[in-house]
């Protein structure tokens, strides 16, 4: 943070020289006096010209004319310390200062080139400097920052530095002048006292600032590297100002943070030493722990620190390379070169870390270039580079240690770093658990965190905010660009703040029980544990371990251990089936029959109590009658369907019912899907397909995902048209007709491959074409005629539906209605489905206390407020619609404020108790995710209904939300 | 603002201050909104060129929309997402070194 510049005298207003006695015959011009102030020695002669042999005595008119040049020179600083702002004064100074260096410089470069820097050229280069440091102080770009000098300022600072700089040639070297010395301003003769942490942190912030202004307006890019390395049209010798000036102020930056982060790392030393020293013989272990754990964790900001500046100080050896192999090369900019260029910001610009970037820098000057021109001979820059990655923290460490050398503090400090690494990898908390550690010995209170806290963020508060305020940025217009990147920076800030935190979280959200119960993706629940602890593959499982590719990126270690292990088992597990069993059988292959333990609910003695989630899809897909009334025999309920493959085969059946029930068992269910109010059949497939990209071959990061999306629900539909006898265009058209009157919501799509043929296919279950009515290989279901479909309504003549099966015709309707399940709405069931699997749960954990009992109901009526799946989170959040059913808001008022619901669900986590399914877990979890991304997008759930909450949302906010949340309750 | 909220999820959880009285919390949600806010601002205002200084103001003065400040942002700073994520990381890393 900058602090107002230090100015140099000149708002004294007054040429002192002239009162000093350094007057006139006290000629030639002193180069050290171009670096003056000017209220110093010699700063009142800058404009005389070199005197030549025979001087002219008191009073000739060459002393006549200095002394009213002096006068003018000192009416104008007069002038120019009362109108000219701190930052304006810095300017001025500087284009004096900085005269001499450059004369030199360009004087240099003329000769070496061959040209005569004579009279004429020196004329030229003064008129030339002069006219450039008015052009930049006038100029937005350069002289803005510095204070923008209006018209009238630039004329007086014209003049004035048209007075001020010598019109001759320099001398090479400053000469002394004894006589002078004597009348050394005081602030001159003093010596510069040490500069305590603060102030150096102020020279700090004026340097950053100076250099960020310098730097221009392309930090990092192409343009910036070329304008550094003279590659502009004008040529290099012509920016050669600009490198120079650039670098000077990268140098006074780089020396500015290196004497900070001495200073502060010092006392930082201090500060620990003195807390050994009085807590010696004293401080328990846990105590010495603590402390060197704050200690190893301030060193590891200070490195960070140190890196940064090595990364300047590299670039700059870079740029000083390149500019002599641009000079080597002629100045003609090769392919090659820019090779470079674009090498040299991957390397800055990526996230590379710092000590790779540095060795990569040091590879790349001492190795691509190196054979050019010689002019990257930096042979063990590798070397180099290690050696220097701690230096100013050994150096620090010096005056405390005085006994170490320096190599030995290298290695102490080496240490140090692996024993903060190591301590982080054991508790895997990160330095916060230190935090919580203490608050927990009760070393630190609630209280003093706070009042720390507290005030830490008002002085930064404090600092940022005048920063701001410098830089035209009042409070009014932070609130402003607050309000307006809300969603934005408050995402990407949201997504960081949560990282690193998963210990911390699960330390608050119930311990870690979660993991071993079971795995998951992000398609959702891989394999879950089944009665004695067998793990069962869903077929979310089954297809992470098909599309091996997946696993990287979306599982977890443990989750791709378990998948490896069953891969490596040679074992061919079907959905639902138990890993063990395939594991002990991995010659069963195809014989392996499907358990039929996943189609029912066990007690805990292994009894079936009831349909199983997967049970009541099974049985409503197949249009098959459960036989509940005698649950405890799966004989009683075998099914065509989950016969085995060698069962069948082996079995009495038919041959062609027998390759029919074959070519079901082949088939795999990609995605199903309810019809939402508004939608239809193709957007439905759309829901299906965008949930698992990868599972119908679209690769999820496609920028035309939507689009081929889109292309490929088209295609399903047109086969589930054609299945159902609407062929051709007109066909589809009618086909699309039926869809459009007399599809409903609630009525189901599924998408189904076959394991053989890779072939997909739409099916779909509704009254528009019959219900009951599934088309596609896997099923045989029934044309239910008698209801009257729209189909037969709207293609009374033609249309072929598909009968492919009379198997009982009993309808999914019949179904339920049987079971008593008809009387409840339909949404009702995947709660109804839940709860059972809660229970079955709760039986595994054998519990019986009260306690338990309390926390089934509680999982229970969650579980009533949500019929998400995880896998189907797209899907839900897909339209508006969504929230209601994630929040299972069907049956609540819309009008009841949206505080109360979001309440609801906030930290619900929490309080949970251990013995609840990882289902639990994760849905409430997207609850809990989901209630804090809205509150966070839409802005506080207070004073609002929750219909008028929701009704914030924008297309945007969706897009934002779904992928927010999704990245959130995945990232175990 | 949304950073009280993820503060008050987060970091006020790490720092062992779930348990303070509501009004106490809030008034540190507050505080840390206000200074992390200005902190990736100030941040984004170090690495943009006086001129795109001056056009990010007048966008926020004359109240653009999130959408168009914020593809403004990511058109002249790169990787704008990463960089703030490194400066709330950082914010994060250096509140609690800072407690310690």
């Amino acid at each position: 943070m900058k602090i107002p510049q230090k100015i140099k005298g000149i708002e004294k207003g007054t040429n002192e020289i002239q009162r000093k006695g350094t007057g006139p015959g006290n000629d030639p011009v002193l180069p050290a006096a171009f670096a003056q102030p000017r209220n110093v020695v010699g700063a009142g002669d800058l404009h005389a010209e070199p005197m030549a042999a025979g001087a002219k005595g008191p009073n000739s008119p060459d002393e006549e004319l200095n002394r009213i040049k002096a006068e003018k020179l000192a009416d104008m600083e007069k002038k120019i310390g009362e109108k000219f702002s701190g930052p304006e004064k810095e300017f001025v100074d500087s284009a004096i200062e900085n005269y001499l260096k450059r004369f030199l410089f360009a004087k240099t470069k003329t000769e070496e080139a061959g040209k005569p820097a004579d009279d004429q050229w020196i004329f030229k280069f003064r008129q030339k400097y002069i006219k450039d440091r008015v052009r930049l102080g006038s100029e937005k770009k350069r002289g803005g920052s510095n204070g923008l000098l209006d018209p009238e300022k630039a004329k007086l600072f014209k003049e004035y530095i048209e007075l001020k700089l010598p019109e001759g040639i320099p001398p090479e070297k400053p000469e002394v002048d004894e006589g002078a010395a004597v009348d050394l301003p005081e602030e001159q003769e003093m010596a510069i006292p040490e500069k305590t942490t603060e102030e150096l942190r102020a020279d700090l912030d004026a340097s950053a600032e100076e250099y960020a202004t310098i730097r221009g307006n392309a930090r990092g890019s192409r343009g910036y590297l070329a304008k550094l390395l003279g590659l502009s049209k004008k040529g290099f010798s012509e920016n050669i100002e600009e490198i120079e000036e650039v670098k000077e102020a990268r140098s006074k930056y780089l020396q500015a943070k290196s004497a900070h982060l001495k200073a502060w790392t010092e006392s930082t030393f201090k500060e620990y030493r003195d807390i050994l020293e009085s807590k010696k013989g004293t401080a328990s272990e846990e105590e010495l722990r603590q402390i060197k754990e704050s200690l190893a964790a301030k060193l590891e900001v200070m490195t960070n620190h140190h890196n940064a500046i090595e990364d300047l100080s590299l670039q700059d050896k870079f740029i000083d390379k390149t500019v002599e192999y641009y000079k080597a090369k002629g100045g003609v900019m090769g392919k090659v070169f820019g090779t470079y260029i674009d090498l040299y910001q991957n390397v800055y610009l990526k996230k590379v870390p710092p000590k790779v970037r540095a060795a990569i820098s040091i590879a790349m000057m001492g190795g691509a270039v190196a054979g050019v021109a010689g002019a990257f001979g930096v042979a063990g820059g590798f070397a180099g580079a290690a050696a220097l990655v701690s230096r100013p923290v050994r150096f620090a460490l010096a005056p405390l240690f005085p006994a170490m050398t320096y190599t030995g503090m290298g290695k102490m400090m080496e240490k140090g770093q692996k024993w903060l690494r190591a301590k982080k990898a054991e508790k895997k908390t990160d330095i916060a658990g230190g935090v919580i550690e203490k608050m927990r010995s009760g070393e630190v209170s609630v209280e003093d965190t706070l009042k720390n806290l507290t005030e830490l963020l008002e002085k930064q508060n404090g600092e940022y905010g005048d920063e701001l305020v410098k830089r035209g940025w009042t409070e009014d217009r932070c609130e402003q660009a607050r309000n307006i990147l809300t969603m934005f920076v408050g995402a990407r800030a949201a997504m960081v703040l949560m990282s690193g935190t998963e210990a911390i979280s699960s330390f608050f959200e119930g311990k870690g029980n979660v993991a071993g119960v079971a795995g998951s993706a992000p398609k959702g629940t891989l394999y879950t544990k089944g009665p004695n602890g067998r793990i069962r593959i869903t077929p979310q499982g089954m297809e992470a371990i098909e599309h091996s590719d997946a696993k990287p990126a979306q599982l977890s270690p443990q989750e791709q251990g378990h998948l490896q292990e069953l891969a490596a088992s040679g074992s061919q597990v079907k959905t639902g089936g138990f890993v063990q069993e395939a594991m002990n059988r991995p010659a069963a292959g195809a014989d392996y029959k499907p358990s039929e333990d996943i189609l029912y609910e066990h007690d805990a003695q292994g009894k079936i109590t009831g349909l199983s989630s997967y049970g009541e899809e099974h049985f409503k897909e197949f249009n098959i009658e459960p036989h509940e009334s005698a649950p405890g025999s799966y004989d009683q309920f075998k099914k065509p369907s989950v016969l085995s493959e060698h069962e069948i085969k082996t079995s009495d059946m038919r041959a062609p019912d027998a390759e029919s029930q074959v070519a079901a068992l082949g088939n795999r269910e990609l995605g199903l899907s309810k019809i939402q109010r508004g939608g239809g059949i193709e957007r439905s497939a759309q829901n299906i397909i965008r949930a698992n990209p990868k599972a119908f071959h679209l690769n999820p990061d496609d920028p035309k995902l939507n689009t081929k999306i889109g292309q490929k629900a088209h295609e399903l539909a047109e086969g589930l048209a054609k299945k159902l006898g609407f062929e051709g265009k007109k066909g589809f058209q009618k086909f699309n007709e039926i869809v459009s009157h007399h599809v409903q919501s609630g009525d189901e799509i599924r998408v189904c491959q076959d394991s053989a043929t890779g072939k997909m296919n739409l099916t779909y279950n509704g009254r528009a074409f019959g219900n009951g009515v599934f088309t596609g290989d896997i099923h045989h279901g029934v044309s239910d005629v008698s209801h009257g479909s729209a189909a037969q309504e709207v293609v009374s003549s033609k249309p072929k539906i598909a009968v492919e099966n009379t198997r009982p015709k009993t309808g999914v309707a019949q179904h339920h209605s049987s079971r008593g399940a008809g009387k409840k709405p339909d949404w009702l069931k995947p709660y109804d489905q839940e709860i059972a699997r809660s229970k079955k749960n709760f039986d595994f954990y054998n519990v019986e206390s009260q306690k338990a009992h309390d926390a089934l109901r509680a999982s229970q009526e969650m579980s009533l407020k949500d019929s998400a799946k995880l896998s189907r989170i797209t899907d839900l959040i897909h339209n508006r619609g969504s929230f209601a059913r994630i929040f299972g808001v069907e049956h609540m008022d819309w009008d009841k404020p949206a505080s109360d619901f979001i309440s609801g669900h906030k930290g619900v986590v929490s309080q949970l108790p251990e013995n609840q399914t990882w289902e639990d877990l994760q849905k409430i979890k997207f609850r809990d995710a989901m209630a804090k991304e809205l509150e966070r997008r839409l802005g506080p759930a207070k004073g609002v209904t929750l219909q008028n909450w929701l009704a914030r949302i924008s297309n945007e906010q969706f897009r934002i939300i779904e992928k927010s949340v999704r990245a959130r309750i995945n990232y175990r | 603002m949304t950073q009280d909220t993820i503060l008050r999820s987060y970091i006020i959880e790490e720092l062992g201050l779930q348990n303070l009285p509501e009004d106490k919390k809030e008034e540190v949600f507050a505080k840390m909104g206000d200074v992390l806010f200005k902190r990736i601002l100030l941040e984004t205002l170090e690495i943009l060129s006086e001129e795109d200084q001056k056009k990010f103001g007048e966008m926020v003065d004359t109240k653009k929309s999130g959408e168009e400040v914020e593809k403004f942002l990511m058109s002249k700073i790169e990787n704008y997402e990463e960089f703030v994520k490194k400066v709330t990381d950082d914010f994060k890393k250096e509140l609690i070194a800072d407690l310690k």
